[in-house]
């Protein structure tokens, strides 16, 4: 019964797994039989000794730590930003129909049309990486947090409201955490588009981070370096991506069970 | 009725293979003339012998058709002839080098510009107010420039290492800026110096700029070469139509040299600037590819160990697709076309 059960457990595995060792096989494949041109397109296994080779020396360890340190400045000031402002234009609705339509506006605009706005505001350093970061990355966090905030169950609120609660315990303890669930989807998908843009980011002006590694290798034609930076920041997104899901578990989690209690 | 969506299915997949492969790869003929797949330029104020080449009818005269199929960005440029999208390949030598060193099979067979005291090929410019006066003044200095590695960055570390600054490589702090921005980056405070590919009568218009050096005080008229390269496999299914193109590029270099006023006013019209804006190089007379501009840059990328050692120029360049130079008879017709029926 024991031997089933792991059995059950390396099949689902497997299931899991399959769709993508089949992708890294063709990967492996095609430039070896020749019918993409290696210098096109390494083999996966060429590029992942040029992934080992940049881990040894230390390289796309520097290159990781730069890019993240990036994206996760313009990233927090984008939810330090972004829940508050949420809040407030979710609960005052005259405040939101003032502010809306102009955040419609810079929502819908594509940060890389505003890149040569950041440019010419914070230059080429560090600075207008965190604003571009920043600006890419708020909106998930803002919209989600209007939504939550405006989809409270009304009869909540006016349960609370009955028991003579001030506004300020009303936000604590029955808004926010009735948002939460969306404010933490906001932060998910803001946290996915920050490692984004961050690549577009760091094309100008930077010279360490693992979208610079990327464009840097490109240009000396070290093709299999350029790949290794891409799978290094397809690694990156899907490793921030799981840890954010697994919060968003944990405290939603603990939020029903309350409920239940 | 399942099958039926399943055959349709495959039929369809089949048929967009079959069309995507055959539509990078075929050999197209237009009527009785040869297409070569071109990119437009990117930086479309400096004159480009393509453009004169085909308002001239230079193309036309040796049976070539082109067809221009987009600008390409300079770092794609191998990786793109090499895929097929288009035949001909330019940019400076140092880049084709780097290519091949890494595995691209192309083969330069026509030189383009070459730097002249008057029209280097790249400039290093200051503020016009700034405290760099001599070579050792740039050292921990902030470099604008449009990219890293190739004429960019090894022109100044080559400059420092001339005027006996060993080591050069990390004693600039380099800023990369989108091309044609390198000028604000210096001018906004963003960088110290900056390297730009313009014509120094150009930086004396924009004034408020000091000229530092130019590549031609390094290494006179070899730095700048920007040969044009094809792949391998197009020089091998079609070397006839590798020949008559190299022709009609030495053609157009020897015309451009001759009348570059005109030749700014083709360009200008081509891409709708005002003739004022574009400026032109001086070319290669014949398109002959010159031994020193290779092995310079060979040399200068094994010091820099950008490149696999044991990289010869002779497999980076050829000349032997250059017919006679201009002033000699053309080459006999009847022998041309015997040549091109004995290699299909």
């Amino acid at each position: 019964m024991f031997y089933r059960l792991w059995l059950g457990r390396l099949g689902s595995f497997a299931q899991k797994t399959a769709a993508i060792a089949a992708f890294l096989l063709v990967w492996e494949l095609l430039p070896r039989l020749g019918l993409i041109d290696p210098f096109l397109l390494p083999a996966f296994s060429t590029v992942l000794k040029a992934l080992w080779r940049l881990s040894l020396s230390g390289e796309i360890v520097g290159h990781l730590l730069s890019s993240f340190r990036r994206s996760a400045a313009g990233f927090s000031i984008a939810i330090g930003v972004g829940i508050p402002l949420g809040v407030l234009m979710g609960w005052f609705k005259r405040f939101e129909k003032v502010v809306d339509p102009l955040l419609q506006v810079f929502r819908n605009t594509s940060i890389l049309a505003l890149f040569p706005v950041f440019i010419l505001i914070f230059g080429l350093g560090e600075l207008s990486k965190v604003a571009i970061i920043f600006w890419g990355t708020v909106w998930p966090t803002l919209l989600n947090t209007i939504a939550g905030v405006k989809n409270t169950d009304p009869l909540l609120i006016k349960s609370a409201r009955s028991m003579g609660v001030t506004q300020l315990t009303l936000f604590r303890r029955v808004i926010v955490p009735a948002a939460l669930p969306s404010i933490l989807t906001g932060i998910r998908l803001s946290a996915a588009n920050a490692v984004l843009i961050l690549v577009a980011a760091e094309m100008l002006g930077a010279n360490s981070g693992l979208g610079f590694m990327i464009f840097y290798s490109e240009q000396a034609y070290a093709i299999p370096e350029m790949y290794a930076g891409i799978v290094s920041i397809s690694f990156l997104g899907c490793m921030v991506n799981w840890f954010l899901v697994v919060l968003e578990r944990r405290v939603t989690g603990w939020k029903e069970q309350v409920h239940g209690g | 009725m399942k099958r039926h969506y399943l055959l349709v299915l495959v039929a369809v997949l089949a048929a967009a293979l079959w069309a995507t492969a055959s539509y990078s790869s075929q050999s197209r003929q237009d009527g009785q003339l040869d297409v070569v797949k071109l990119p437009d330029p990117f930086i479309p104020n400096t004159v480009c012998s393509y453009y004169v080449a085909d308002e001239l009818g230079f193309f036309r005269d040796e049976g070539i058709k082109p067809e221009f199929v987009g600008v390409v960005p300079t770092p794609q440029l191998v990786a793109a002839v090499m895929a097929g999208k288009v035949d001909v390949g330019g940019a400076h030598a140092n880049r084709t080098i780097a290519g091949i060193s890494a595995g691209a099979k192309i083969k330069a067979v026509v030189a383009q510009t070459e730097t002249t005291r008057e029209q280097p090929h790249m400039v290093f410019v200051t503020l016009a107010n700034s405290a760099i006066k001599e070579p050792k003044d740039l050292l921990g200095k902030r470099l604008a420039i449009m990219a890293f590695g190739g004429c960019n960055e090894y022109t100044p570390y080559e400059y420092l290492r001339k005027h006996g600054i060993a080591n050069p490589k990390g004693k600039l702090s380099i800023v990369t800026t989108p091309p044609g921005k390198e000028i604000d980056a210096l001018r906004r405070g963003g960088a110290d110096f900056a390297g730009v590919h313009m014509d120094p009568k150009d930086v004396q218009r924009l004034g408020g700029l000091r000229i530092l050096f130019t590549d031609y005080d390094i290494w006179g008229t070899i730095g700048g070469a920007t040969p044009l390269y094809f792949s391998d496999k197009f020089i091998k299914e079609k070397p006839d139509v590798v020949r008559r193109f190299v022709k009609a590029i030495a053609r157009t270099n020897n015309w451009i040299n001759a009348n570059p006023k005109r030749a700014e006013q083709i360009q200008a019209k081509r891409v709708k600037v005002d003739p004022a804006l574009v400026n032109v190089n001086h070319f290669t007379p014949n398109g002959i590819i010159k031994e020193e501009s290779v092995q310079l840059w060979v040399d200068i990328l094994n010091d820099y160990h950008e490149i696999k050692p044991g990289i010869k120029t002779a497999d980076v360049y050829t000349n032997a697709f250059n017919a006679q130079p201009e002033g000699k008879k053309k080459a006999k017709p009847g022998k041309a076309k015997l040549k091109a029926t004995a290699s299909l």
